[in-house]
């Protein structure tokens, strides 16, 4: 399944590709590269608290205080740190979340797409409920129930976006599996698990690649617009999400509290993004609607 | 006929499913009461309570006496106004179908004709245009867009006040950040329903009959577009919850995506399980009417 990520095809091809996937893609390095060394970069502990050094702005602007390159915010708590971990953490959620859903979904679709009949409907049925059941809405239903934490946030995230993997997987299995080396596997005697693991997952990574990819986007945004409302992890706990949200009520003086936050959130799902309309691309893999 | 009842009935189910789904979330982690009753509550104050929303029975006659109600259209009462949620879901209708209304309307009008004109000018510079604000309305999470407009037009310009939703100029930022998302959507689609309709061999004869390039696009080309193109706006409500519920956040703006967050925050669960069943009974028929409607002008999809 990982033999798609060192695809020499694949190499050539972002050797010809734009400037602005070049680029996204750097970026994208960069950003892992930053969570991944957040205690390492950041300056100052996230939530230590400077009262002498509030509301300070970033370099260049009046009032700047050597030290806090991007300026504090309303308790002194330098901007730059809590942009890493809040970077750290909205990156962990993303990866872990997108997943779950993965898995879940890709589970669901093989399984409802390999066996057919009634177990196939009754899963596309939970499909059907799933897609009448916004993701947004879910997700408060549920932290309304179970409470915030980083936990349910996880699990929340990770369940929301599986029935995009189960109808695209059962649409390329039930596709696959009347081609003759899925057959022959079959007349060989192989079981169902060695058939599907072996034989039809290999064939079928390509879409499932490019999902998880849009997946990410998707799961950065919901998770920092469940933070924004305040439904996300509670404070002082850094997330790119509940900082924009909490610095809305400084943004008419203090503009670079809210705006920092919101601009980290908008690369980082930018660059994703990029990443799976490049891939899709490059893969050749058709999203099927229907 | 037997492709209308089973498409019917499926969407029932999957209604029923949503409910049901529902109901077993809300009741999963305990008494509701518990999570928001004051300190200090007596007893018999308690007793009350619970016996007012129902909620000393076993959870099977919860959900079968939650289910009759719903069949006589009562949907439960608010924990803390005691009002019953229809009358708080309609208290705070206006104010969503207004933005909702607006931008829709302002994507419609902006996004079609942007979607044909880049399907078909596709090598113009306006078209590359078209396409960068389409890719920018689908990457920019609308509540930061929102945040950003606050801080240019409030903010820096002084133009446009940052809440409420008190005159018509209330209304410019939050429709425009809407419109925006929708836009993005209709933009796409239409451009790309247009394309495949540009390639027909019905299209060719039109041209080749020396008809004027007008009269191609509109009576031949967009009549024909014009149904999948239909087919995603039913289908863009359905995102469309999430992005009211932000827009409302930042414009604190007093409509159903702010009640709901409140329910939400505030463990509400009968305002919450009607909000969900409400959109995702809108959903569900919006998808059923999309199928049926085409179901009737394709006899391919009845006989599949």
């Amino acid at each position: 399944m990982f033999s798609i990520l060192n695809n020499s095809e694949l190499v050539k091809k972002f050797k010809k590709s734009d400037l602005i996937i070049k680029g996204g893609l750097f970026l994208l390095f960069f950003l892992i590269l930053v969570a991944i060394f957040a205690p390492i970069l950041a300056p100052y502990d996230p939530n230590s608290t400077s009262l002498l050094s509030r509301l300070r702005p970033p370099l260049g602007f009046e009032k700047f205080k050597v030290g806090f390159l991007l300026g504090t915010d309303e308790l002194g708590r330098d901007m730059l740190s809590r942009l890493i971990y809040g970077l750290r953490f909205t990156l962990f959620i993303a990866l872990v979340g997108s997943l779950i859903s993965m898995t879940i979904g890709t589970l669901i679709g093989v399984i409802s797409g390999y066996v057919g009949g009634i177990i196939d409907n009754i899963f596309m049925m939970l499909v059907d409920i799933q897609i009448a059941f916004p993701g947004t809405l879910m997700a408060l239903l549920l932290i309304s129930v179970f409470g915030s934490s980083i936990t349910i946030l996880i699990f929340v995230v990770g369940i929301s976006g599986w029935e995009n993997y189960a109808r695209v997987v059962r649409g390329q299995v039930i596709q696959i599996k009347n081609e003759p080396y899925v057959s022959a596997a079959q007349v060989a005697g192989a079981k169902p698990r060695r058939i599907i693991l072996l034989h039809m997952l290999p064939n079928i990574a390509s879409p499932i690649i490019v999902l998880y990819t849009f997946g990410i986007s998707n799961i950065i945004l919901l998770e920092s617009s469940l933070s924004f409302l305040g439904l996300g992890i509670q404070p002082p706990t850094a997330t790119l999400g509940s900082m924009t949200g909490l610095g809305r009520d400084f943004l008419s003086s203090y503009p670079h509290i809210c705006v920092l936050p919101a601009i980290v959130i908008l690369l980082i799902a930018l660059v994703f993004l990029l990443l799976g309309d490049w891939l899709r691309d490059s893969l050749d893999v058709r999203l099927q609607r229907k | 006929m037997r492709f209308v009842i089973i498409r019917t009935l499926r969407a029932f189910l999957t209604i029923w499913g949503v409910i049901t789904l529902t109901f077993i979330a809300t009741r999963i982690a305990g008494n509701p009461i518990d999570n928001f009753a004051p300190e200090g509550l007596s007893n018999e104050e308690y007793n009350y309570l619970m016996e007012y929303f129902g909620l000393n029975e076993s959870y099977f006659v919860q959900y079968i006496s939650y289910f009759k109600g719903i069949i006589e259209g009562n949907f439960g009462f608010s924990y803390f106004s005691f009002q019953p949620v229809t009358e708080v879901f309609f208290s705070k209708l206006p104010n969503t179908l207004a933005l909702f209304g607006y931008a829709f309307l302002v994507s419609l009008i902006i996004g079609i004709p942007l979607g044909i004109y880049a399907a078909i000018y596709r090598n113009s510079i306006l078209t590359t245009f078209i396409m960068a604000l389409a890719f920018t309305g689908y990457a920019i999470p609308n509540y930061i867009l929102a945040i950003f407009a606050i801080l240019l037009f409030s903010f820096t310009l002084h133009l446009l006040p940052t809440v409420g939703l008190e005159t018509p100029y209330h209304y410019i930022m939050p429709v425009g950040c809407l419109a925006m998302s929708m836009l993005a959507g209709k933009i796409r689609y239409s451009r790309s329903a247009m394309l495949d309709v540009l390639n027909e061999d019905y299209i060719r004869t039109a041209r080749s009959k020396g008809l004027s390039e007008r009269i191609v696009i509109f009576k031949h080309a967009f009549r024909n577009a014009s149904m999948p193109i239909v087919s995603i706006l039913g289908l863009q409500i359905a995102g469309f919850i999430a992005a009211v519920v932000l827009v409302e956040a930042v414009f604190a703006i007093d409509g159903i995506g702010n009640l709901i967050v409140k329910a939400a925050i505030f463990s509400n669960y009968p305002i919450l399980q009607y909000g969900v069943m409400l959109w995702g009974s809108i959903v569900v028929l919006a998808t059923l009417l999309v199928d049926l409607t085409y179901a009737l002008l394709d006899p391919r999809i009845r006989v599949n």
